[in-house]
């Protein structure tokens, strides 16, 4: 989640790959003992606010594909790219399927956190997974396979997430929303609702905190790896198994998992690693706090574009479709109108 | 007997006109534009002038006691987006009270069909 223009990021002209090769060449000779040949390098589209950059590399005479995930010259958030260092580092350890973490920040530090991870070949657009017909066995596995992702992360041993900040929902919430440039009545309504019938929270357990279709690698053989782990922090398992659900995540697909299956796959796959039934009420509950929150997310990027790179036109574009997020908001919410 | 009456002249209306605009870019400088970065700011103003056109053909929706765009029924119950947010916001009223959650739905639902990307019928 980030409420930030891409073009932003950039607004210095476009980042220098000289330096994030140097960088990259400097944590594999320390790795390796020797440094490698990069034989190509270009940055990814997409990655959000961050840069992405794919270099081919020959190491003692092997070739691989690596990822160099860094922060551009005027943002730097150290923060998320030790919780991207945490998250990458939990995934393995309870084998969540992830890029596997080769060097970062840890092992040789540079002028910024960053973390090098191998390339996972897949498909990472959802609109592609939603159509690609070679994908279609992923599809029909996705949701089993997303919940025993989520079983295995809510059983995580805590002494694996030691350092994770424990986040409270509705501190969450009323953060992005005091943030808000006006109140709208629905978000101002759903959050006081939401302050007012929370439900108790349970043990903290490891949440990944932005787990959706765009977030996720599929190739033929199902979900490859989950990505942006930026973001993980412990709180309610709850929150991912409905961010994963919301409407804003299902690209025109009618199923509520993604756009493509039925609740009933993924609670029987979560219940059936993580030994804990899905209680349904406290699920809506927690639907009605992802659409919320990704309508104030939506909101505020309307306003740091407003206030940031100038471009007003954009920006009242963006502005104009919060009400697309704000319907699903009711959308949530009908389910509890008396 | 009725008698075909002349028609009488006047000017393009705002939607008229704002339709104009929105074609002449669409249609005319969009095509010609070999900076894609220029294309796609074309195409957000062309998005955004039909957004305008649909709310300027949404009418009759009322506007609200601040002037705002609204609909009847939520500015006959409310008064004002303004006076609707600050009962929510401090709970004198519920999201959930039926009538309060139907003003909102037919509010937001009015607000989406005019952000839809569809064109206008």
């Amino acid at each position: 989640m980030r409420a930030r223009q891409q073009t932003q990021a950039y607004s210095n002209g476009p980042p220098a790959v000289d330096a994030r090769r140097a960088m990259l060449v400097g944590a594999l000779l320390d790795l390796d003992g020797e440094a490698p040949s990069v034989i190509s390098s270009h940055l990814a589209t997409g990655g959000n606010s961050h840069e992405n950059w794919v270099f081919r590399v020959r190491r003692k005479g092997r070739e691989s594909c690596l990822v160099l995930r860094c922060d551009p010259d005027d943002w730097i958030r150290p923060e998320e790219m030790e919780r991207e260092v945490a998250g990458l580092t939990i995934a393995e350890a309870i084998n969540v399927p992830a890029p596997r973490l080769v060097a970062s920040h840890h092992t040789r530090r540079a002028d910024r956190p960053y973390t090098i991870v191998n390339f996972v070949e897949g498909e990472s657009i959802p609109r592609r997974i939603h159509s690609a017909p070679n994908l279609a066995g992923a599809r029909a596995t996705l949701a089993e396979t997303c919940g025993a992702i989520l079983g295995k992360l809510a059983s995580t041993p805590l002494d694996l997430a030691r350092g994770l900040q424990l986040r409270d929902p509705i501190e969450t919430l009323r953060g992005w929303y005091s943030r808000a440039e006006a109140p709208s009545p629905v978000l101002s309504g759903a959050v006081q609702w939401l302050t007012g019938s929370a439900p108790a929270a349970g043990a903290p357990s490891v949440v990944h905190g932005d787990f959706r279709l765009g977030n996720l690698i599929v190739g033929e053989d199902g979900v490859r790896a989950v990505l942006d782990w930026e973001t993980v922090h412990l709180g309610d398992p709850y929150e991912d198994l409905a961010w994963l659900c919301q409407r804003a995540w299902r690209y025109g697909g009618a199923g509520p998992v993604a756009g493509l299956a039925e609740l009933d796959e993924l609670f029987a796959a979560y219940a059936g690693v993580s030994g804990a039934q899905v209680d349904v009420e406290r699920f809506r509950w927690w639907l009605v706090w992802g659409a919320s929150l990704w309508a104030l997310v939506c909101r505020e990027q309307a306003t740091v574009r407003r206030a940031g790179a100038g471009d007003d036109m954009e920006c009242a574009a963006v502005a104009r479709l919060v009400c697309l997020q704000e319907a699903n908001v009711l959308a949530e919410l009908e389910h509890w109108v008396g | 007997m009725n008698q075909a009456q002349p028609p009488v002249f006047d000017a393009p209306d705002a939607i008229e006109i704002v339709r104009k605009v929105a074609r002449f870019l669409e249609e005319e400088v969009r095509k010609d534009l070999s900076d894609a970065r220029l294309g796609y700011r074309v195409r957000v103003a062309v998005n955004l002038l039909r957004l305008v056109e649909r709310e300027l053909a949404a009418h009759p929706s009322a506007l609200d006691a601040d002037g705002r765009v609204a609909t009847a029924e939520l500015v006959g119950q409310f008064g004002s987006l303004r006076a609707l947010t600050e009962a929510l916001g401090t709970g004198e009223r519920s999201i959930l009270e039926p009538d309060v959650f139907w003003a909102l739905s037919q509010y937001t639902q009015m607000r989406v069909s005019i952000a839809s990307a569809e064109e206008p019928q």
